[in-house]
């Protein structure tokens, strides 16, 4: 028989590698430099050249109409094209058909910088222009994006218009001003309405170039009227001192200025050329409108609250287009989203929006004859992408556990002293920024399990333990955070045992804990409003750290006595009412130490991805066909079911993100390597950002921005 | 700039005399952990080249050292989504050699929940008192107790032998 410390003995004797060489050659793995940051309402503004970043809509939805036109229209309203975009990246055009399906017209991988773009009147081709380095100049193409035809090639050849016989095409140049060099993107609107153009004219093939205007002030964003009489844009004032928009007739003569001026910019035209809506910085951002003879002149939205630019009418007359706040919506999120509102200003509401990423612009509604739907676009499906969009340094030295809850992200760590103590980090859900840092005297120690962390029922709450310097050990407690104040608001002396994990659901507080006395744990049931111990379940089971529920009960990740070698593993099913053990299911033997709760399923890794649903307890779903060979996983359930597999081992043949639905499908997947960031021993789902949010093995803290169509 | 190279040498130094004070019976203690050879091996170098980069910004240099290690371990464990089953034979197909209580050892702890795995490898293969322990797994002596006390109490049922509880 050999004894436990001679076996220690014999693994002393096991020779280890000499790593030092590779230490000092090595690239530590993380953490990261922090992603792009959102810069809010950074060129979204009318010129869009500088915009950047990529992003798919994950909210659409029809725009309807709930206001008839004013006056009859020839045309009603096909897809509707927006760019995206607000970091550093590329940008994309995306499209919104009427019922509310979506797709890319331009994909990010392609060549970057398109912008304003203007349907053709018939709605079967749009112009743009080509900003991209070497390749400038205005370009038309088919609606899908497939078939570009150059027209032109100057330097700063902006804002293409047709004429609504489609015959020919305004645009702003300075061609004539051979010493103008690209103007620069990035530029605020203001200061991009200085680039010194002047209008011109062409055929729609690009021939036979005219010159409209020849001033010394700059004209801009130039639009033909419904009738072809006239032409708006945006012009310099008299004075020197602003922008203003002005109209003349469509040659160039009996130029005069409609808007009161100063800041104002990118007009529309309404379908019956009555109105042009516009952009105004005056008090601050706005959607104006205005009579086409100068009177009238009124706000629309913003102004004086909530970002709002760069409207564009409706082919049928019954709505404007524009980007402006999410707040406008009663969203608080932080970026520009694609919005559309009646032509009074009333009734705004969202038609597309990305999360942490601005809606860029150049927004252009296709029109399609009246009473008649547009024929299908062919765009490409919005893939699924995943990018690491934030590294937060915690400062905690060893973070542990992260949840999404209660307003926030919530992130704990313990110290290095032994003392059991710790800081519980609150996280802006879509920043990452620190908002506070709170001392916690007892922190739940590392467990690969639900780290001992949970939010519900208003509050967030941490395991740990007192009296641990007795002879046995020692006492659960649970501390009660208000995120309200930031601070530790109770203490429940929970009773003996070391701390496991806790789980809260609308039947109270349920903390797992090791017993002191025996090999079990113990199952704790708090009461939901009193804060009393009202039951404790022992489980027979001598390790677990992990409680949870799903599809009505509670559920405990525990072990039985297993000599198979495989990892044992049983799942407790316990009825919340009566506290009592149900059933146990052994399928769990060999389960991953996470599993994911996810709606009425149990996610699992066991000889593959598996389910149970939490309701029979039976293996419903698996094993799934992820990717073969060398696959590592973590599970971070998406709460309807559903559950996201990232997996981001560093050089393995098979990386990335999957999504798997609840029937087991695959039904989205990321090949872009979320890098070795993503990778950590805790991770979150933040649904309303989309985002998974992981805790590496030391300080900092990464956020996962999914992209779904 | 002279002084401030002087202190990355002199953590560099540092770190290596920790490194070959400590780095063998760390690995040897992540692969008791762990199961897998190349798992310790990456997690060893990982945390150290952490820790060669971090420089002063780390004021316990020692036991950051081996809580990031087993830190990485773990994640790695978890991001394997279980014991890795090269584990079952470690040191057969990897070059490294093992004896056979050792290797009985190993798959023994594999049926130990991961803070009862770590407590009883830190504390019986790395040799660190209760004290140590709980600092580098961020808990507290009377726990990593309970925890140590059920591990070997595991253990001698998994192995069928003796373990005088001292």
């Amino acid at each position: 028989v050999t004894k436990l410390d001679d076996r220690f003995e014999a693994l002393g004797r096991a020779t280890a590698p000499d790593l030092w060489r590779e230490i000092k050659g090595r690239e530590p793995r993380s953490p990261v430099e922090p992603g792009p940051t959102l810069t809010r309402r950074v060129g979204v503004i009318l010129l869009a050249f500088a915009i950047a970043g990529s992003a798919f809509a994950l909210v659409s939805e029809q725009w309807g109409n709930d206001q008839e036109p004013a006056a009859p229209s020839l045309l009603s309203n096909g897809y509707l094209y927006y760019r995206v975009g607000g970091g550093d990246g590329g940008s994309w055009w995306q499209a919104l058909a009427p019922d509310g399906s979506g797709g890319v017209v331009f994909p990010p991988d392609a060549p970057i910088n398109y912008s304003d773009i203007a349907w053709r009147p018939d709605g079967r081709r749009f112009a743009f222009v080509n900003y991209l380095l070497g390749s400038y100049g205005i370009e038309t193409a088919a609606p899908d994006g497939r078939d570009v035809q150059r027209l032109t090639d100057g330097v700063n050849d902006l804002w293409p218009s047709w004429s609504p016989d489609g015959s020919k095409i305004v645009f702003a140049s300075t061609r004539d001003d051979p010493a103008q060099n690209q103007c620069t993107p990035g530029d605020t609107g203001s200061m991009a309405l200085l680039c010194p153009t002047d209008l011109y004219v062409m055929d729609a093939d690009g021939r036979n170039v005219t010159r409209l205007t020849a001033t010394e002030r700059p004209e801009s964003t130039p639009v033909w009227s419904p009738d072809g009489s006239t032409i708006a844009f945006t012009a310099g004032t008299d004075d020197g001192s602003g922008t203003a928009v002005f109209v003349m007739n469509a040659d160039g003569t009996n130029v005069r200025q409609v808007s009161s001026g100063g800041r104002d910019f990118g007009p529309s035209w309404s379908p019956d050329g009555s109105q042009l809506a516009f952009t105004a910085i005056r008090n601050d951002w706005g959607v104006w409108a205005v009579h086409a003879d100068g009177t009238g002149e009124h706000l629309l939205v913003g102004d004086t609250g909530p970002y709002a630019e760069g409207p564009k009418w409706s082919p049928d007359g019954s709505a404007i287009a524009f980007v402006g706040d999410p707040k406008l919506v009663g969203d608080d999120a932080i970026g520009a989203v694609l919005l559309a509102m009646n032509t009074d200003g009333s009734s705004v509401r969202l038609l597309a929006q990305v999360p942490r990423y601005d809606i860029a612009g150049d927004i252009a509604w296709q029109p399609v004859p009246a009473g008649t739907s547009p024929p299908r676009i062919e765009l490409q499906p919005l893939p699924y992408r995943a990018v690491v969009t934030d590294t937060i340094d915690t400062g905690l030295r060893f973070p542990e556990g992260v949840v999404v809850g209660e307003g926030a992200v919530w992130v704990v760590g313990s110290g290095l002293d032994g003392t059991g103590e710790g800081d519980l980090l609150r996280l802006n859900r879509l920043t990452g920024q620190i908002e506070a840092r709170i001392r916690v005297g007892s922190v739940p120690g590392w467990e690969f399990g639900g780290a001992g962390i949970a939010t519900g029922l208003g509050s967030v709450w941490l395991t740990g333990i007192e009296n641990a310097e007795g002879p046995g050990c020692c006492d659960t407690i649970v501390s009660r955070i208000d995120p309200r104040s930031n601070s530790v608001a109770e203490t429940i002396h929970v009773g003996p045992g070391s701390d496991g994990d806790v789980w809260v659901d609308e039947t109270g507080i349920w903390v797992l804990a090791f017993a002191s006395d025996k090999p079990e744990l113990v199952l704790y049931h708090i009461d939901a409003d009193t804060h009393e111990v009202v039951s404790s379940i022992e489980i027979p089971a001598d390790w677990s750290q992990t409680v949870f529920d799903a599809g009505g009960w509670i559920w405990v990740l525990g072990n039985t006595d297993n000599s198979d070698g495989a990892p044992p593993g049983t799942l407790f099913q316990i009825d919340p009412n009566s506290d009592q053990i149900v059933t146990r299911f052994e399928p769990a033997q060999g389960a991953s130490f996470s599993m994911a709760p996810s709606g009425e399923r149990l996610w699992f890794f066991h000889d593959g991805l598996r389910a149970l649903d939490a309701t029979a307890g039976d293996e419903v779903v698996g094993p799934v066909d992820l990717p073969s060979g060398y696959f590592s996983g973590g599970l971070v359930a998406d709460r309807q079911g559903g559950v996201w597999v990232v997996s981001v081992q560093g050089g393995a043949e098979n990386t990335g993100v999957w999504h798997v639905d609840v029937t087991g499908q695959i039904d989205g997947h990321a090949d872009e390597n979320p890098g070795d960031e993503a990778s950590g021993i805790a991770s979150a789902f933040d649904p309303e950002t989309g985002s998974i949010w992981v805790v590496h093995y030391e300080d900092t803290v990464s956020r996962l921005q999914l992209y779904s169509p | 700039m002279a002084r401030t190279r002087e202190r990355a040498l002199d953590r560099t130094r540092e770190l290596e005399r920790i490194y070959r004070e400590h780095g063998d019976r760390m690995w040897r203690s992540l692969l008791a952990f762990a199961g897998n050879p190349d798992v310790a091996s990456d997690a060893v170098a990982e945390a150290f080249a952490q820790a060669l980069r971090r420089g002063g910004a780390i004021r316990e240099p020692e036991r950051w050292v081996w809580r990031a290690a087993f830190r990485i371990a773990a994640g790695e464990l978890k991001e394997r989504g279980r014991f890795d089953p090269r584990g079952e034979h470690p040191g057969h197909d990897r070059g490294y050699v093992l004896e056979e209580p050792a290797r009985e050892l190993i798959a023994a702890l594999r049926q130990l929940s991961p803070k009862q795995r770590a407590a009883v490898v830190l504390h019986h293969a790395a040799g660190y008192p209760l004290r140590d322990v709980a600092a580098i797994l961020g808990s507290t002596q009377g726990a990593v107790k309970v925890h140590l006390s059920r591990a070997r109490s595991r253990l001698r049922d998994l192995l069928s032998e003796e373990d005088e509880d001292t």
